[in-house]
């Protein structure tokens, strides 16, 4: 579907890319994690042929990309970081138009475009795109990359500038777009990834620093640490006279920080035994950076 | 055919409902209107002014107002208007670069031939409307009260403004396509109208400039075989229009070249 | 005044109504503005009322939208 060979890419003197390859197999949803400033935007430019390329070559449905007009287009959608649109059209006039210049034949258009439109559930929404919040402009960037069933669906960060109930409602959008077409997407939250992609590349210093599936990722995935809330203050003092590891976070929270899972364990099973019913156990989100530290030392 | 059309109908869209097209409509009836009512205040005035100047002593003969006062007054104008043109247009190009509107545009396909195509004939047309509605205003009120009929080459006189401003326009877009802000594109756009103003000091090369429509006024009334060259004349203002002609396809053709180019 | 200037008054007194109401329903229909604040905006429209104040609200003060 999509490949990067050896492709390299400098603003100034800062590289950018260096000798990047990848390979997206149809069908799947590719999550393109890296820090901000790895290359994520400049590397979804290049393929849409918004920058140009210094060396290498980028192939869409084994055709060239090219600087400037590129006919690779015709077969993708793409979401931008902060999508902006014109103000002062609705929703359904700014698809039309988006239909119109994507060359979409009368007969589905209308169709497509009701469809789409409830997909992301702006169908009813008949006020201009000018008041419109972050969450619905990012709703009407995916409507406008998903019309004409593009084969190849790029986001930028569609995640990142939301709240968690806006990340999941696009997250599903996504989901449901995937039966349909193939999807590369970027972000810098590890968890977007765990829900949804099938292929991870991770981007570090302007190299892949890691591709393979979700699981073999996650087998990479540090063990890191976990807390444990207790219902109230004198179940947290009897449980730590029981079991004197960690430390107190306040009154009703003794964390854990760089423990393995199988002291979770021994602390599950001896919370049992003493039948001290705590309000939560949780194991910590790994962040980004420790999975890059884990990924890169090996 | 059909991204172009649908992206002249987005533009239009946006003259319409940005408000744009009312204000100017509203302005150049403003500035129609304004030259016949001066010319007729002008009377006025005088008597006003001869009153004062004949307690001092002086007396000033009483001024006849013909069609061709108020015309003079519409020329001057002219240079308010081309002011409005640029002011309003000035941000055509680079308003969708700084909140890149157009990346969707592109990454859909639409061609930057196109985009500069659609965006240069709504101004062009925009400008058409504006002008020669103030014209028709003007010729209306002067039909009405004077006579017409004793001005010369008006339509070429009128004429050489309006293509003074499509070479405007053109600047614009040309400067459109090197710049990043309005601000910066209306600047430039005066810049290169100014040094032009000055270049037309010199008097071998006057005659080529396309600032030198801006006299476009000299032409309506007759003037003598023995006037100076530094009156516009019907013979001396051709080359001035030819090559402002020329300059608009160079403009052009700079815009689209640079456009082309242009990083978004 | 003579009434032969009526002609010239009456559209001219319309269109700069016109002009006016248009720019002053523009500031008090948005809340934000390129530069400047709603009170600055409206200083301006009506002091310049003859046409350079709606021009400057609509070249310097108007949000793109």
């Amino acid at each position: 579907m999509l490949t990067l060979k050896h492709v390299s890419k400098h603003f100034g003197s800062h590289e950018i890319i260096k000798d990047l390859s990848l390979h997206v197999k149809e069908h799947t949803i590719y999550g393109f994690l890296g820090q901000n400033g790895a290359g994520k935007t400049t590397t979804m430019k290049m393929i849409l042929g918004l920058y140009p390329v210094d060396s290498g070559e980028i192939l869409v449905q084994d055709t060239p990309v090219t600087y400037g007009e590129t006919k690779t287009n015709h077969y993708i959608g793409y979401l931008p970081d902060v999508p902006e649109f014109y103000g002062f059209m609705t929703p359904t006039e700014y698809l039309t138009l988006c239909a119109d210049i994507a060359g979409l034949l009368d007969t589905d258009k209308k169709s497509q475009i009701s469809e789409i439109l409830e997909l992301v559930g702006l169908i009813d929404t008949n006020k201009r795109i000018h008041g419109f919040s972050r969450g619905m402009k990012q709703r009407l960037g995916i409507a406008q990359a998903l019309l004409g069933t593009p084969k190849l669906l790029i986001c930028d960060e569609p995640t990142s500038a939301l709240d968690p109930v806006g990340r999941k409602e696009i997250l599903d959008i996504l989901h449901t777009a995937k039966k349909k077409t193939t999807i590369i997407f970027s972000t810098h939250i590890l968890s977007d990834v765990e829900r949804i992609c099938d292929e991870i590349g991770i981007l570090h210093n302007g190299r892949l620093a890691h591709s393979g599936t979700k699981e073999e990722l996650l087998e990479d995935r540090p063990d890191n640490g976990f807390f444990i809330e207790f219902q109230t203050p004198s179940d947290l003092e009897k449980f730590h006279t029981i079991y004197p590891e960690g430390t107190r976070s306040d009154i009703t929270t003794l964390q854990y920080p760089d423990s393995k899972n199988a002291d979770m364990l021994t602390a599950l099973s001896l919370l049992s035994t003493h039948s001290i019913v705590p309000k939560r156990v949780e194991q910590w989100e790994p962040t980004l950076e420790s999975l890059f530290m884990e990924v890169i030392e090996k | 055919m059909k991204p172009l059309t649908a992206f002249i109908k987005k533009e239009w869209m946006e003259m319409f409902r940005n408000g744009k097209l009312t204000i100017l409509l509203i302005l150049f009836i403003l500035f129609g209107i304004m030259s016949p009512a001066l010319a007729k205040l002008t009377p006025a005035l005088y008597e006003m002014l001869a009153e004062t100047m004949k307690e001092q002593g002086i007396t000033i003969s009483q001024m006849e107002v013909t069609a061709l006062t108020s015309w003079m007054q519409y020329f001057k104008n002219a240079f308010m208007e081309l002011i409005v043109l640029v002011c309003m247009f000035s941000g055509i190009l680079t308003n969708e670069y700084q909140k890149g509107t157009l990346i969707p545009m592109y990454t859909r396909g639409l061609s930057r031939s196109n985009v500069l195509f659609a965006k240069f004939l709504t101004t062009v047309i925009v400008w058409t409307l504006c002008y020669y509605l103030c014209f028709g205003i003007t010729y209306a009120y002067n039909a009405y009260f004077w006579d017409n009929s004793i001005v010369y080459n008006l339509s070429l006189s009128v004429f050489c403004l309006y293509l003074l401003g499509i070479w405007l326009i053109t600047i614009i877009f040309a400067v459109s396509a090197l710049l990043s802000s309005g601000a910066a594109v209306m600047l430039a756009t005066g810049g290169i109208f100014a040094a032009l103003y000055f270049m037309s000091l010199i008097p071998k090369i006057s005659k080529y400039l396309p600032v030198r429509l801006l006299n476009a006024g000299e032409l309506v009334t007759k003037t003598s075989s023995a006037a100076t060259s530094s009156v516009l004349t019907v013979d001396t203002c051709y080359p001035a229009i030819a090559v402002t002609l020329i300059l608009c396809l160079f403009n052009y053709i700079i815009a689209y070249l640079f456009l082309r180019q242009k990083k978004l | 005044m003579n009434t032969e200037l009526l002609p010239f008054l009456i559209p001219l007194v319309f269109a700069q109504m016109a002009l006016l109401a248009f720019s002053l329903h523009h500031i008090l229909t948005h809340k934000t503005y390129r530069r400047g604040t709603r009170t600055l905006w409206v200083i301006i429209v009506i002091v310049g009322m003859q046409f350079i104040g709606p021009i400057l609200y609509f070249t310097l003060g108007k949000e793109d939208d």
